[in-house]
């Protein structure tokens, strides 16, 4: 609307202009041309006719150029005869009329964006972006510190914080003499600013990505770059006298310069997760196993410490046991021996299945008494045979 | 009458006018005015206002006082390790001699065009003498790697300040003076390899890539083998420290028992000796056994004889 305005204005500054000349001009062609005639009564009545208008048509326009207002987020520059005098804040101001007076307004409050590498065709809910260019792709691959190639995008948040510095410090070479400072207002007003910043960031970015690996510009040190990146563009910047301030260097994508690169990028990372994945099974698998094989081992060494007491109980009962014989036997050995002898005896001959007692006098093999059944003849020997392995076993 | 003198009138205004706007010019901020006299440089205004001059005869021409931009096209060039790149370069300069300028240069755009001759000459100079590698990085400083294995030193060493010092050194090869013009600053904006060497660049990342996924793979097997191995063998000596320990233990019991065991029976081994025979025919005589007796036996020697000893003959 502002800019509407203002344009309106200066154009009908123009046909003023050009009005004037034109009706003075030929009124004084008229006036030579009329000497014979003096035709006073034509000029009269051509006066009339709107001549006496003019002035008050110019003053109305002086007055109309005179009164101005500056937006809210905006900070108006007055030049006196092109001279800097003072700044005003937003509201509506009275100035000196064109072309004594002109003013610029500057956007000091509003925060601008840069985009580098893509572009934003529509912002909303779902922002819809350009389909990448050429010059996109030039200005975001750039070459790493091992030498490979990164895609790096990014965006630069900047504001006006010197209104004078951001007009008159950096200019622009396109529009010169006399069309470099157009009072143009909204965030057109110095163009060579956001130029300035442009070159200012890929130089930086570049700086920082070349010394970096592709790596640490993909992953871990995204944050690092943007950071540093404010630091140095904002020191430029300072060192030109842009009069701007940098808000924020963020990097939107980073990653390897072609599809086929980026795959062979992801194969790194599933073959990173396959080895996590395997050797996490193998440690479940050995966690599963040597618990067990613990628990096994302190059963059996409780097992052999049971043994080891039951065995020692055991014998000392059957010492107990002895020495209580031992001292009943001492007190009549013979009687006692015979006694356990035949006692032993008795139970043995109790107990065995079967039992054939033979007769020397009887001679061979016949059996003098079968106490059971009818036994298969034997060889009478076997019975002392074994009878003297059995005292061999024990000394 | 009247309408004869507001004729008169209005045609004395125009002249003055005319006068008046020739006399006077104004001088903007950031640009800065130099005066000529028939074509002749007489004056420099830097100074932002307004003026005044000798009108007809004398003339203004504006100056931009502010610092100027300048882009370098695209150029394709050799570094001194013989790699072909494209750099792009641009640059900041101003007027700081107006005088000089106007009568070297004139305007703005012939500025330009100086520049585009001398720097574009210094650049292909400075790179010439320089590796690519100093051209890209700044330092020396470590590559910082997500993982390790890509970690290289083999890489080549910058020079110096790498690409701070290449811009410091075109910087310092143009020299502008004797235009009245200054070069503030030079940046290198863009360094790219030429499209026929990124296409080997792609390969070598992803075959550089590969390599490390398979180094993945071999290791995750390594790694997993090793566990096994590690298991087993902690396995094995859980098992043998069991059986270690479990022997020494019932070896201890047995020990235990045979010190027991012999101190009591020592007392009296004969009768020791005679119980544990005793105890051997019970339990080594069951139902399965076959006697065979004799009546000549200790034993039986009754059933024949009821006048023999009852003591066993062998005692």
């Amino acid at each position: 609307m502002r800019e509407v305005s203002d344009s309106n204005r200066l154009i009908l500054h123009e046909e003023f202009r050009k009005m004037s000349s034109r009706k003075g001009f030929s009124n004084r062609r008229g006036g030579f041309g009329d000497r014979d005639d003096l035709d006073w009564d034509a000029a009269a009545r051509w006066g009339r006719s709107g001549f006496f208008l003019l002035p008050i048509l110019a003053l109305l326009m002086a007055g109309w150029s005179s009164v101005y207002r500056i937006e809210a987020s905006d900070e108006g520059v007055v030049l006196r005869f092109g001279k800097q005098v003072t700044t005003v804040p937003p509201g509506l101001h009275v100035k000196l009329p064109w072309p004594i007076d002109t003013v610029y307004e500057v956007p000091v409050q509003r925060i601008q964006t840069l985009e580098f590498g893509f572009e934003t065709q529509r912002p909303g809910r779902v922002t819809q972006y350009a389909p990448k260019s050429e010059g996109d792709l030039a200005v975001a691959e750039m070459l790493t510190g091992d030498l490979n190639l990164g895609h790096v995008e990014w965006i630069v948040q900047y504001r006006v914080k010197d209104p004078l510095e951001f007009l008159f410090k950096v200019g622009n070479t396109e529009p010169i003499i006399g069309k470099a400072l157009r009072p143009e207002g909204g965030s057109n007003v110095n163009p060579a600013v956001p130029d300035t910043i442009r070159d200012v960031s890929e130089s930086v970015m570049r700086k920082l990505v070349g010394d970096s690996s592709i790596d640490y510009v993909l992953t871990i040190g995204r944050e690092q770059i943007a950071e540093q990146a404010e630091t140095l563009i904002q020191e430029e910047l300072d060192s030109f006298e842009a009069g701007v301030d940098i808000d924020t260097v963020k990097l939107q994508t980073t990653s390897p310069p072609t599809e086929a690169v980026q795959d062979a990028f992801q194969e790194v990372n599933r073959a990173r997760q396959k080895k996590e994945q395997v050797v996490n099974e193998a440690l479940g698998e050995r966690n599963s196993i040597i618990p067990a094989a613990r628990g096994a081992k302190d059963q059996a060494i409780a097992e052999a410490e049971g043994y080891q007491n039951r065995v020692v109980l055991e014998t000392k009962g059957e010492i107990n046991a002895f020495l209580a014989q031992l001292t009943e036997y001492e007190k009549a050995p013979e009687v006692t021996r015979q006694r356990l002898y035949l006692e032993a005896m008795e139970e043995i001959l109790s107990q065995t299945g079967e039992k054939i007692i033979i007769d020397d006098s009887v001679g061979g093999l016949v059996p003098l008494l079968d106490l059971n059944r009818r036994a298969a003849p034997s060889p009478q020997n076997r019975g002392t045979t074994s009878s003297q392995q059995n005292r061999g076993e024990r000394p | 009458m009247m309408s004869k003198l507001a004729i008169i009138l209005i045609i004395f205004l125009g002249a003055a006018a005319l006068i008046a706007s020739s006399a006077a010019y104004t001088v903007e901020e950031g640009t800065q005015v130099i005066l000529t006299q028939f074509g002749n440089p007489v004056k420099s205004v830097p100074d932002a206002g307004l003026h005044f001059k000798t009108p007809f005869i004398q003339e203004a021409h504006h100056l931009e006082k502010r610092l100027l931009p300048w882009d370098g096209a695209s150029e394709s060039m050799q570094t001194k390790d013989k790699k072909r790149i494209n750099i792009d370069v641009w640059a900041r300069w101003r007027i700081v001699d107006p005088m000089t300028f106007f009568i070297k240069v004139r305007t703005e755009q012939q500025g330009q065009k100086i520049l585009d001759n001398l720097v574009d000459s210094a650049i292909q100079n400075v790179v010439a003498r320089h590796n690519l590698i100093d051209v890209v990085r700044k330092s020396n400083d470590e590559l910082i790697y997500e993982t390790e294995e890509l970690e290289r030193t083999e890489a080549d060493r910058v020079l110096g300040q790498g690409r701070d010092d290449v811009e410091k050194e075109i910087l310092a090869g143009v020299d502008l003076e004797e235009y009245g013009m200054e070069l503030v600053r030079v940046r290198i904006k863009r360094v790219n390899y030429v499209a026929s060497v990124r296409e080997a660049v792609y390969k070598r990342m992803i075959s550089e890539r590969l390599r490390i996924a398979r180094l993945f793979e071999s290791e995750a097997q390594e790694d997993k083998n090793r566990i096994v191995g590690q298991t087993q063998k902690e396995l094995d000596q859980i098992e043998g420290e069991m059986e270690q320990r479990s022997a020494e233990i019932r070896g201890e019991a047995n020990a235990k028992v045979i010190q027991l065991t012999a101190e009591a029976y020592s007392r009296s081994p004969e009768f020791f000796e005679f119980l544990r025979r005793l105890e051997v025919f019970k339990t080594a005589l069951g139902t399965d056994t076959r006697l065979i007796l004799s009546t000549e036996s200790d034993l039986l020697r009754l059933l024949k004889n009821p006048n023999a000893s009852p003591l066993p003959s062998d005692q």
